[in-house]
């Protein structure tokens, strides 16, 4: 026991001597004399260390009006240096100390992650906890505690620094040495699979090929393009015939203009057909670009019919009753075996031929369906509505014109497909009546349009122009449905012969 | 020995000829080849198309008529979105062969729907010459269509007259 006191008297003696002073007042502390440092008022005996930040007394003629408000007095008798450094070390020794290793962490994590360049790494921590921690305002003991406190990452750094170096490189050399592996197994696996690849390849196709069909599905595929090819072929057909018709109705129109006119007579006897029909074309343009200034300008229908001569002319009754004739002939039975046989003939014009064709098409429509009935009596009544108009005066016909356009709506309402279904039509015959309704509507249409749109201030130079408009519109439309039915013709034919080609050679195939 | 020898030579020889033939390679689907569909689902289908598309032409003059009688603006965009539809399920989806069925009305269908747009169009700029010959082109279209249509078989119940 009493070697044990002794050791410890010895070390605590050592530790004494050996060791220097942890805090800046512990010298102070063991003095003989007190030696307090600072400066002392001479008017009110006040004491303080900082002679800017002294504090007088109340009434001091040096220092004002006392101390601020809700501040003690200066306390009689001054903290000595030594008591002003132990109340500094007990307030800033923990948060000091806790605040070194909080920036010392950051400082550490920081320069591990490449923070401070250019410093080293002493100077960067001490930088770096100055500069949270400045001697200057904190005091010397705040800072050294501060530095006391960040000092064990100072020390550890070295160690994380060679850990991390280590650590990247020997991640370096692991991916390399993966990568390496990965090579080297995929060129083994490549040339261990490549011959039962090949094998399977040349079984089964490429991965990337395309899927090569049948010889079925080639045989299929051309039977189609033929069926195509031929129906094109009639569309076609029927398309170059239509160009003709429309050829032919300009021509006609133009001959009719050359005999009713004296101009275009002379021009004629002098200058041959051509240069008379080139002289008509001028002038139907001339009456066509006429029609469509007015026309634009006058905008609504209404002020045209003001401008008529108050009497329905003969042209558009025939027109009309053009139109109607279509059904009311075939209705009677009467013409239908005649159309037959002119078609037959193989004497007529093309635009006559096309004209029988379509009153034939809507014969055997009207024979079958209970609806052709309905509309012979609606049409009859149409023509009779117009015809006590053109025996009226100006309101009556407008009442007519009214009345015919109220019965047109009610007539195509009543051939929607819903109803043509209800008299118990297949859906393909519902299409046909419901498509030979339409074309009849659109006659009585234009009738009725042109009951009103003829009656203008020039109404032959007007007819005229309305229908070269409307010769010219047959041109355009047969023109490019020529070019369409051309156009599919090829692609059919071409993939046609794609197909049966390829058919041919599959012979092989399933 | 010698059998062996044969024996590998002829299962050589068998494995040569069905690598040759490539019987293994699979062949596409008459869908993944494109072939249109010949069921009846899709016939009725394909015919309902062509008679949305004749309803919405016979849509289309009705609106016509309608404006004129009550003199207001007509409204052509329902008819004219209607008979665009009906194109679109009459035409073959990319990448498939056409049918024959009903291929020949598409043309006359959609020179319908041009001049419809013609019509539109000149009703807005206020020209009516120009809507005058969209209707012509209206009416030709009808009567290519009407032409194109296969008619109906002969009469069996011929109305009394």
């Amino acid at each position: 026991m009493i070697r044990l006191l002794c050791a410890a008297s010895c070390l605590s003696l050592l530790i004494t001597l050996i060791l220097p002073a942890p805090w800046p007042g512990r010298e102070a502390r063991g003095a003989e004399v007190p030696m307090p440092t600072g400066v002392q008022c001479d008017g009110c005996k006040a004491w303080s260390s900082d002679p800017n930040a002294m504090v007088h007394r109340s009434g001091c003629p040096y220092g004002g009006g006392g101390p601020p408000p809700g501040r003690d007095p200066t306390p009689q008798r001054p903290m000595t240096p030594d008591e002003e450094a132990n109340q500094a070390l007990c307030l800033l020794f923990p948060l000091s100390a806790a605040g070194g290793v909080v920036f010392g962490g950051i400082w550490h994590v920081k320069r591990l992650g490449g923070g401070f360049k250019g410093k080293s790494a002493i100077r960067s921590w001490s930088d770096y906890i100055t500069d949270k921690y400045p001697l200057k305002d904190k005091g010397a003991s705040g800072g050294f505690w501060a530095r006391i406190g960040g000092l064990p990452f100072l020390v550890l750094y070295p160690v994380t620094w060679s850990l991390g170096k280590a650590g990247v490189g020997v991640g370096w050399c692991a991916v390399k040495v993966g990568e390496g592996s990965a090579w080297l197994g995929q060129k083994i696996w490549q040339g261990v699979s490549w011959p039962p690849k090949q094998v399977y390849y040349a079984f089964a196709g490429r991965p990337d090929e395309k899927p090569q069909p049948t010889k079925r599905q080639l045989e299929l595929a051309d039977f189609n393009f033929r069926q195509l090819r031929a129906e094109e072929a009639k569309v076609l057909a029927e398309a170059k015939a239509a160009r003709r018709v429309a050829a032919e109705k300009r021509d006609a129109l133009l001959d009719e203009l050359i005999t009713d006119d004296p101009d275009l007579q002379k021009v004629l006897a002098a200058e041959g057909l051509d240069a008379a029909r080139a002289r008509a074309t001028k002038k139907l343009d001339a009456y066509l670009q006429s029609y469509r200034e007015r026309a634009k300008i006058r905008q609504s229908q209404q002020e045209l019919i003001k401008e008529m001569d108050k009497t329905i002319s003969k042209a558009d009754q025939q027109l009309f009753e053009d139109g109607v004739g279509i059904v009311l002939d075939q209705a009677a039975g009467r013409l239908t075996k005649g159309w037959q046989d002119q078609l037959d003939s193989g004497k007529l014009t093309q635009a006559a031929r096309h004209d029988l064709r379509l009153k034939l098409n809507l014969a055997k429509w009207a024979d079958r369906t209970k609806t052709a009935q309905d509309n012979y009596y609606d049409l009859k009544d149409l023509g009779e509505s117009v015809k006590k108009a053109e025996a009226g005066d100006y309101e009556a016909r407008l009442e007519a014109h009214e009345k015919t356009g109220r019965m047109l709506i009610g007539w195509l309402d009543k051939v929607a497909p819903g109803k043509a279904g209800t008299v118990g039509l297949t859906a393909m015959d519902a299409a046909y009546s419901a498509t030979a309704h339409l074309m009849l509507g659109n006659v009585a249409s234009n009738i009725r349009n042109d009951m009103a749109r003829l009656q203008t201030a020039r109404p032959r130079e007007d007819a005229l122009a309305q229908r070269w408009s409307t010769i010219q519109s047959y041109g355009k439309f047969a023109a490019n449905t020529e070019r369409v039915a051309g156009i599919r013709m090829d692609y059919f034919t071409e993939l046609e012969k794609k197909h049966g080609t390829s058919a041919t050679g599959k012979e092989g195939s399933k | 020995m010698t059998g062996l020898r044969v024996a590998a030579l002829a299962a050589g020889v068998a494995l040569a000829a069905v690598l040759a033939a490539g019987c293994g390679r699979k062949h596409p689907t008459d869908e993944q080849f494109g072939l249109p569909d010949t069921s009846a689902q899709a016939a009725a289908a394909r015919e309902q198309a062509l008679l949305d598309g004749v309803a919405a032409m016979t849509a289309f003059q009705r609106e016509q008529v309608r404006a004129s009688v009550e003199k207001s603006a007509p409204n052509y965009g329902p008819a004219r979105a209607s008979l665009s539809g009906a194109i679109a399920r009459l035409r073959p989806a990319p990448g498939k062969i056409p049918a024959p069925q009903l291929e020949a009305c598409i043309p006359p269908l959609e020179s319908a729907l041009a001049a419809m747009d013609q019509v539109i169009a000149a009703g807005k700029a206020g020209d009516p010459v120009a809507a005058g010959e969209g209707w012509t082109i209206f009416n030709l279209s009808t009567e290519a269509l009407l032409l194109v249509l296969p008619p109906p078989p002969a009469a069996a119940d011929t109305p009394a007259r």
